[in-house]
């Protein structure tokens, strides 16, 4: 059984692990790490080259997951993702073995989900959704912990499949990856374009713990102000309509909070604080809301309206 | 659950005690400065504590109604929220509630109740009733009064609202003076000319009811003894805002009945 009170060092080490490969990212790997706590999906948004390969593959090691990589293109198909059945000769006789896809994995980076097809795009959403695949007739479910990581890239959309606004709502975490600090960037240059071999990264978490703080993480305590607090957010993204064209539905009010009270587990508190639901909002609300046209020549962002609604709230 | 259900029952029993005892104090001060404006202004000092009453208890319940424990959190910043969520949760119970629980306890064990008493306030509020009791007691022994409001509202010389010559029926007043002037026209027997009483003796014969009365039976004047303490003379007089509306024939009947009193 993990050490509640040593979890906070547990994060912390984490943390030391993953800065041996990714340098720069803090703030991404601690939402990725919220997101997977709150047993929900992740959608990154980033330019090329910014590590999301890299901070998947490495927490998948740290955490002791299994891992695997899915390459969104437009010929990618359902079958590519979920598995199919293969014929085998065993004795003689031949029979139908079901070949299970890359997404029979605990973390899955699906990479530019925008480019797959809708048809493939539903099949990978009905697996973060349900945690289970439909194949032949036969329902395979999926192995606990399973995390779906999806990235899009902001430019290039040209051929794409932008994911509609009601599958995006089904991801629990928008994450924006942005370019690192030039110290750091100076670091990753003096790391990796002198590293040889990769280095190695050491088993933080096994697979039961991570479970168990899955569990603790929807058990962490809120008050009922904070509640309220959420609702209350949750409900202006829908009235205030000069500068929202569609709000968040009441799944953003449930996502808000397990992801605040996965927050205050990985600071090592036993509660749910004001600070961890502002700075989740952000991460939450913004593929949820649709800003309307006078936001865009206003030139607001999407985040620029969430810290408006935070501060009319507060 | 029932350790942390004590702890906070305890400290919400502490924070009404001292709401109670800073809102008495107000209230005292509020109920002898009323006392001492009232006699100041010759107003009614004795009903100085319904209003008082009504302080204490307007201001009692806005405050209980507004005392969270939000505020052992401002003066305890280590117990900052976690109280709050402690105390929404007592009715559900996990792992995470649990620890949640230990730790705020804990914490509670720092909490003095006189963080929450100030001192230089309670202490300015004493000083405050010491000066107002004595300047009530100087302006009560020595009877002070800067207006006495009671006194100037009894003088008042009230005027009517309402204008007197709304009631004002008769061309010429019905005063004394009038009814004695003999004139013709308001003669109390009527016209001479009409009325012949003859040579003839008439027999009046006047049926009896409560009283009997015999013309002939004449007797001397008898001197009556009046006592001293007699009533005073209801003096009638005059006045414009009499209501009534006597017709213009029969005010002259009146007048010449007071004319032939006089004249007999």
């Amino acid at each position: 059984m993990v050490e509640l009170e040593k979890f906070g060092k547990t994060f912390d080490a984490l943390m030391e692990e993953m800065n041996k490969v990714v340098i720069g990212q803090d703030k991404v790997i601690k939402q990725i790490v919220a997101a997977i706590l709150s047993d929900g999906n992740a959608l990154l948004e980033s330019y090329p080259g910014l590590g999301k390969t890299l901070i998947c593959k490495t927490l998948a090691q740290a955490m002791d997951l299994k891992f695997s990589r899915i390459q969104g293109t437009p010929d990618l198909m359902p079958s590519d993702v979920t598995g199919t059945q293969m014929i085998e000769e065993v004795g003689g006789k031949r029979y139908f073995k079901f070949q299970q896809g890359p997404i029979f994995s605990n973390i899955v980076l699906v990479d530019e989900v925008n480019r797959a097809t809708p048809k493939t795009q539903s099949a990978l959403l009905e697996a973060m959704a349900e945690k289970q695949t439909t194949v032949s007739n036969k329902t395979y479910e999926m192995d606990s912990p399973f995390f779906i990581l999806a990235t899009q890239n902001p430019i290039d959309q040209e051929g794409t499949y932008p994911l509609p606004e009601a599958q995006q709502d089904r991801f629990l975490l928008k994450i924006k990856v942005d370019y690192p600090s030039p110290e750091d960037e100076l670091k990753i240059v003096d790391q990796y374009a002198a590293l040889v071999k990769a280095k190695e990264v050491k088993k933080v978490i096994t697979k039961a713990n991570l479970l168990q703080l899955q569990e603790y993480a929807r058990q962490v305590p809120i008050s009922n102000d904070l509640k309220q607090f959420v609702v209350k957010l949750i409900t202006l993204t829908r009235t205030k309509k000069e500068l929202i064209e569609y709000g968040a539905s009441p799944r953003a009010s449930i996502g808000l909070i397990l992801a605040a009270k996965s927050n205050a587990l990985i600071e090592g508190r036993n509660h749910v604080g004001e600070k961890d639901i502002i700075d989740m909002a952000y991460p939450v609300l913004r593929h949820r809301i649709i800003v309307n046209f006078e936001a865009e020549r206003q030139g607001k962002t999407t985040d620029d309206i969430i810290k408006e609604l935070i501060e009319k709230v507060k | 659950m029932a350790e942390i259900s004590k702890a906070i029952r305890e400290i919400k029993n502490t924070l009404r005690q001292i709401v109670l005892f800073n809102t008495l104090l107000a209230s005292a001060i509020f109920f002898l400065t009323v006392f001492f404006i009232a006699n100041l202004f010759g107003l009614y000092p004795e009903y100085a504590w319904i209003l008082a009453l009504i302080y204490f208890l307007v201001k009692i319940l806005k405050r209980i109604r507004t005392l969270k424990v939000a505020e052992v959190e401002a003066k305890y910043p280590n117990l900052n929220e976690r109280l709050r969520t402690a105390e929404d949760t007592m009715g559900q119970d996990n792992f995470m509630i649990q620890r949640l629980r230990t730790e705020v306890i804990d914490k509670l064990k720092n909490v003095r109740v006189s963080s929450f008493m100030n001192l230089k306030d309670i202490f300015g509020k004493i000083v405050a009733i010491f000066i107002l009791a004595f300047l009530v007691i100087v302006v009560t022994t020595y009877d002070v009064k800067i207006f006495n409001i009671s006194d100037a509202a009894k003088n008042f010389d009230y005027k009517p609202i309402v204008r007197a010559d709304l009631f004002k029926t008769a061309e010429k007043p019905i005063t004394t003076q009038n009814l004695t002037s003999g004139d013709s026209e308001y003669q109390l027997y009527g016209k001479a000319s009409i009325a012949k009483l003859g040579d003839k003796n008439i027999d009046l014969v006047l049926s009896l009811r409560t009283d009997q009365l015999d013309i002939r039976n004449v007797k001397k004047v008898e001197e009556k003894q009046f006592d001293e303490n007699a009533v005073y003379e209801i003096e009638a007089r005059s006045d414009a805002s009499f209501q009534e509306n006597i017709p213009k024939e029969q005010q002259a009947l009146v007048k010449d009945y007071f004319n032939a009193i006089n004249k007999r």
